[in-house]
């Protein structure tokens, strides 16, 4: 099977024969989008213009009542085995729902290996956790849930609390027909996070044609989209993300975190993390997979150097020779990336 | 037309009866032939019967395990012509507690091995169709406790072996074994030979002996105490390459 339109498996050999078959799915994938369409207009989502539409798994269509069910759990601590951590505990609106510490502590102040990344645009990302561990969205809050240095609870036992809780039992009820349980609780989670949509920045008002940029921001995209400084090779699309999985030199011994190497156990992805989208990025320091970058400016420093010379490191990566005068003008257009709307934004709090 | 003429035909037809209804009753005898298959297995560490947080002597360092949980899959049964039963959607969940498999209807005279995957298929390891939130509670591949489920890396803990060590040689394991092996480049298999002939009643049961000590072999218990596969994968290929020396026919 080639393709699958509206979920249905296609092959694209049968269409090459039955040239009607085309006519046929472009109508299907017409309502298809209409109907993704109207839920995503149902519970209020606007779709920025030249975004897709967010992949909306069947099983777990976006509802007003079970966003609000997800909220109510995002910035609930009951979700933590001590009851003090929550969701929003790491991931604040004020930045982008990122943090800005290096490690965000979870549960009595323990510390994990990770930087917080940014949820917004999280209803478009193919692949969780920086090396993508996880296959979709729907399931990823297992991983705070249940890692002893973020949340510590298993998810069986929270479903427990959950259901000793009147309001909570009968919002599952509600929403699922069904009791507080792992499936319920990860797509309610799921389904709040799907909301999360940036794309309201200066950047998107230029590209729409509603504003303009300064000309020190002109030059900054254009330096951005250059083959000189090569950082949209990588930071690429609608997102910012090529979302594929690459060394960026940072280290020449990544053994306190092998990145995606501990998902495939293959020595090639050593060092290898997903790469990150920019939007917001002005509001997401510090930075790296583990933090360890302060500001942008120490980010645009470490790929002006090229980076290390890890033997997995990324082949587009080489030192790139930007006066201070451009260094700055690639700040300025990184901080039109900023999407206020989206930080103030009351549906999410 | 004589009476040969029109004889003929009638003894033709009575044969050709004879024989549609012999060819009946060879099948009714397969199907008599069927027989349940169960699988047992038996838990022991050096041979001796497995007692959780008992303490056993591992290679000479003092070990106890509070966890041994793996999965089974793809079992396949095959007589002395490598005629093989599969049982390819069965996933067993093996516990010290749950020790007993109903694999379901097989028609073979002869038992000369058993050939199985410690893990997870792969199409059912990567979660894409259907994960684990989404399985019923009554399905081995569903949440369990204590988990076999991975959160941070979608799939299965294979293989789940938990307790304590000592490695300060003082006899008192305290600290933690942990020993989680997992993603689908470790899913392993494992063959035993039964050389047994099917028994003539309704049931037969394959009995095996899983050693835990065995996955343990030329591993110092010490310094080689946790892995959680991508973490120490080193560790995690070795308990691979023991995994199947733990099973032997009982």
């Amino acid at each position: 099977m080639d393709r699958d339109i509206c979920g249905i498996p296609i092959r694209l050999q049968l269409m090459k024969q039955y040239p009607q078959i085309l006519i046929f799915l472009f109508l299907l994938a017409m309502v298809c989008k209409k109907e993704m369409n109207t839920q995503a207009q149902e519970v209020g989502l606007k779709i920025p213009k030249g975004f897709p539409l967010p992949n909306i798994p069947d099983n777990n269509p976006l509802t007003p009542s079970k966003i609000a069910l997800g909220k109510r759990l995002f910035y609930d601590t009951i979700l933590s085995i001590d009851s003090t951590i929550a969701c929003g505990s790491c991931h604040k609106q004020e930045f982008a729902f990122a943090d800005n510490k290096s490690i965000s502590p979870g549960i009595e102040g323990k510390l994990g290996f990770r930087n917080v990344p940014s949820l917004a645009n999280v209803a478009f990302v193919a692949h969780f956790n920086k090396d993508g561990g996880v296959p979709t969205l729907d399931f990823q809050a297992l991983v705070p849930i249940e890692d002893d240095f973020e949340m510590g609870i298993s998810i069986q036992d929270l479903a427990k609390r959950l259901n000793a809780d009147s309001s909570y039992q009968s919002a599952f009820e509600y929403n699922f027909g069904d009791v507080a349980s792992p499936f319920t609780i990860t797509r309610a989670l799921a389904a709040f996070q799907r909301t999360m949509i940036s794309g309201n920045s200066k950047y998107d008002k230029v590209m729409r044609g509603e504003e303009t940029f300064s000309t020190q921001e002109k030059r900054g995209y254009d330096l951005f989209t250059s083959e000189k400084a090569n950082c949209s090779n990588c930071h690429s699309g609608f997102n910012f993300t090529n979302g594929e999985f690459m060394n960026n030199g940072l280290y020449l011994d990544y053994s306190k975190d092998t990145g995606r190497q501990r998902v495939t156990i293959d020595s090639a992805d050593i060092g290898k993390f997903r790469v990150p989208s920019l939007r917001n990025v002005e509001l997401t320091a510090p930075y790296m997979h583990d933090g360890s970058l302060a500001s942008l400016e120490d980010v645009i420093t470490h790929y002006k150097s090229g980076g290390q010379p890890h033997p997995n490191k990324s082949s587009t990566l080489r030192p790139i020779a930007l006066n201070e005068n451009e260094t700055a003008d690639l700040l300025i257009f990184l901080k039109t990336l900023t999407d206020t709307t989206f930080i103030n934004n009351s549906d999410f709090r | 037309m004589t009476l040969k003429s029109k004889v003929t035909p009638v003894l033709i037809l009575a044969l050709f009866a004879f024989a549609w209804t012999s060819c009946g009753n060879d099948d009714d005898n397969t199907s008599d032939g069927k027989t349940n298959l169960e699988l047992q297995l038996s838990y022991t560490v050096n041979g001796e019967a497995y007692e959780q947080d008992a303490v056993y002597n591992i290679g000479g360092v003092n070990t106890s395990f509070n966890v041994a949980n793996f999965y089974i899959s793809n079992i396949r049964i095959m007589n002395e012509d490598s005629e093989m039963a599969i049982f390819e959607d069965l996933n067993l969940l093996a516990t010290p507690e749950n020790t007993t498999f109903e694999l379901g209807e097989i028609d073979i005279d002869h038992y000369h091995m058993i050939r199985f995957n410690i893990g997870v298929q792969a199409e059912e390891n990567n979660q894409s169709e259907i994960d684990f939130t989404s399985r019923p509670a009554s399905d081995p591949l569903a949440m369990q406790t204590p988990a076999m489920h991975w959160n941070w890396n979608a799939g299965y803990r294979f293989l789940r072996v938990d307790g304590l060590v000592d490695t300060d040689g003082d006899g008192t394991p305290s600290d933690i074994l942990e020993i989680h092996i997992g993603t689908d480049n470790f899913l392993t298999e494992a063959a035993v030979m039964l050389q047994k002939d099917a028994e003539d009643n309704d049931q037969n049961i394959i009995e095996l002996e899983f050693d835990i000590a065995n996955l343990f072999t030329d591993i110092d218990l010490t310094t080689e105490n946790i892995t959680h596969t991508g973490d120490y994968p080193d560790l995690a290929i070795k308990i691979k390459d023991n995994i199947p020396t733990a099973f032997t026919k009982k």
